[in-house]
């Protein structure tokens, strides 16, 4: 009896990880088989490095190139990155060697609750805050790269926050007391000893971030203008999720124009998997 | 005899709760000091009131005075009663650096930045604490990759960088087998010459084997204090007795 449970408990397990990589080899074998018709249309040069993207010919030829978008991705998810690094270890140090136990536990709830809250909400919140504010600053019409990287970088900093505060807690409770025992400032042993220690955990939560803010559809949409220009900090620009988004549902199924965003899609898919082998090298590298 | 800590009627509360009460205690300069007693009578938060570290956590409340060398340590800066009141840990927490880095790291704190003089303290450190032939060859290797009892040495050796008079150590031996027990044992032994040692211990064999003087705690009081043989020889409490005897284990 007992073995049957078992054999039977491991057949679902077995059943549900190959559902799970199924699932996960269709969507890629649909994406590539929607976007590879692009390149019979479009070369495949043209498509990644030009820049003009006039999928109707209302006036003029059509053209397909996503080099902008590409650049706006990158651009928008590491400037989200590096607000988020920053300002997610300050709170990080905070949360877990200033605050006492007692705050973390008020404090821990909070930052929790804003991993919950829709990115269409932060989207709106964007909106009316962020872009006003850039308005007053001279920005023409507000929505900027830097606008959506803020916002972005709100978006990541749950996530950041919360992993990198767990692994700075560990830290500081194994080594913070022998040094404060020999006399050693906390702050400089939180700089000598916990941040270093807890660095490649902040990379593999950079990574997860990173993935993260390069999919990011709906909030970046909102606040970055959506106006096919190369990416600067106060100008507007496009990212790839947001062309999709905007544009698959207008786009004419088999036509050039579907099979590009779904090129498009394949693009940013390749995108993130060659950012998350650079790192995992990189990491490996470094540490050993 | 000189007496390095003295403590007049300490007293020690975690959140109003008495853990300590009422501590009177001469510890002499350059022996060894044993504290023995039954789990949670006190022992560790002792430790941490004479080096000032419970003063600093929250919610604690400590009265009293304990005197380091005359002074009152009240009215030292924290950072400069650490330097001369070493504390060891029970469980050894090596930094994560290599064993040269861990030796040197508060060397470097205090402004110490001439190589030859870093190596000269790393090596006689290390020789005090027995370790030195051991790790001559791999300095560089992480600390973590060390035995757990060569692990604890090398926290000895880092606490003795810093040049305390007071060493006190809170059962340093705990997690060690009786081979490692020993070496740590005799370094103990050795350091006394130049160091005033306090140890906490539930091995009360240890307890005899390398103390002067023995301090009995129980229940937050301290029952009895006297030079080691005649604590184990004639216990004047009890309360000793019966410990000793093993009745509270
Ligand atoms: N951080 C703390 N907060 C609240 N109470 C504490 C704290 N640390 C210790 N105590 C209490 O103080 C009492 C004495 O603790 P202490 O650690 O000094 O005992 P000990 O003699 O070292 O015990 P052991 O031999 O098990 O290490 C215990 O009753 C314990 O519950
Ligand atoms: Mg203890």
């Amino acid at each position: 009896m007992r073995r049957w449970k078992n054999r039977i408990f491991s057949g679902v397990i077995l059943a549900m990880t190959i559902l799970t990589v199924l699932i996960l080899a269709f969507v890629i074998y649909f994406i590539v088989k929607e976007a590879l018709p692009t390149f019979q249309e479009v070369k495949l040069t043209d498509f990644l490095f030009g820049q003009r993207w006039m999928p109707i010919a209302y006036t003029g030829e059509v053209s397909f190139g996503i080099f902008n978008f590409i650049m706006a991705t990158l651009y928008v998810s590491f400037v989200a990155l590096v607000i988020a690094v920053f300002v997610g270890l300050g709170a990080a140090v905070f949360l877990s060697c200033v605050a006492s136990e007692r705050m973390r536990g008020i404090l821990y709830p909070f930052v929790d609750l804003l991993a919950g809250i829709p990115s269409v909400i932060y989207g709106f919140i964007g909106l009316a805050i962020l872009v006003k504010y850039f308005i007053r600053l001279g920005i023409p019409t507000g929505s900027c790269v830097l606008a959506a990287g803020i916002l972005l970088a709100v978006m990541l900093l749950p996530f950041l926050v919360s992993s990198c505060s767990e692994t700075m807690l560990k830290v500081k409770e194994a080594y913070l007391p022998a040094a404060e025992a020999m006399g050693i400032s906390k702050w400089y042993a939180i700089a000598t000893i916990v941040l270093p220690a807890s660095w490649k955990n902040i990379l593999m939560s950079m990574i997860l971030a990173i993935g993260r803010a390069m999919g990011e559809t709906m909030a970046v949409m909102m606040v970055m203008g959506n106006a096919n220009l190369f990416p600067r900090l106060l100008g507007k620009s496009e990212s790839i999720a947001s062309v999709i988004a905007l544009e698959m549902g207008t786009a004419v199924v088999d036509s050039t124009h579907y099979h590009a965003l779904y090129a498009a899609g394949m693009v940013l898919m390749i995108l993130l998997f060659v950012i998350n082998l650079v790192i995992m090298f990189l990491r490996e590298k470094i540490i050993d | 005899m000189e007496n390095t800590l003295t403590l007049h009627h300490v007293s020690a509360s975690y959140d109003g709760k008495a853990v300590l009460e009422d501590i009177s205690l001469e510890i002499p300069a350059h022996g060894i000091t044993a504290i023995i007693g039954p789990s949670g009578c006190g022992k560790s938060t002792l430790l941490r009131c004479m080096n000032g570290m419970l003063r600093e956590e929250k919610g604690t409340g400590i009265s009293g005075e304990i005197l380091l060398g005359g002074q009152d340590i009240q009215k030292m800066e924290p950072e400069q009663l650490r330097r001369r009141v070493g504390l060891v840990f029970q469980t050894p927490a090596p930094f994560p650096f290599s064993i040269y880095r861990n030796m040197t790291y508060a060397l470097r704190y205090y402004g110490v930045r001439d190589k030859k003089e870093l190596d000269r303290q790393v090596r006689e450190k290390l020789e005090m604490a027995g370790l030195y032939e051991e790790v001559s060859q791999e300095l560089d290797k992480s600390a973590h990759k060390l035995s757990g009892g060569q692990q604890q040495r090398l926290c000895i050796a880092r606490a003795l960088t810093v040049e305390p008079e007071v060493l006190l150590l809170d059962e340093p031996c705990s997690a060690l087998d009786v081979k490692s027990s020993s070496v740590i044992e005799r370094m103990l032994v050795q350091l006394k010459e130049r160091y005033t040692i306090v140890i906490v211990t539930h091995n009360i064999a240890q307890a005899r084997r390398i103390s002067d003087h023995v301090a009995f705690l129980f229940g937050g009081r301290l029952v009895e204090f006297g030079t080691t043989a005649q604590i184990f020889s004639e216990p004047r409490e009890e309360q000793t007795r019966d410990f000793l005897e093993g009745i509270y284990g």
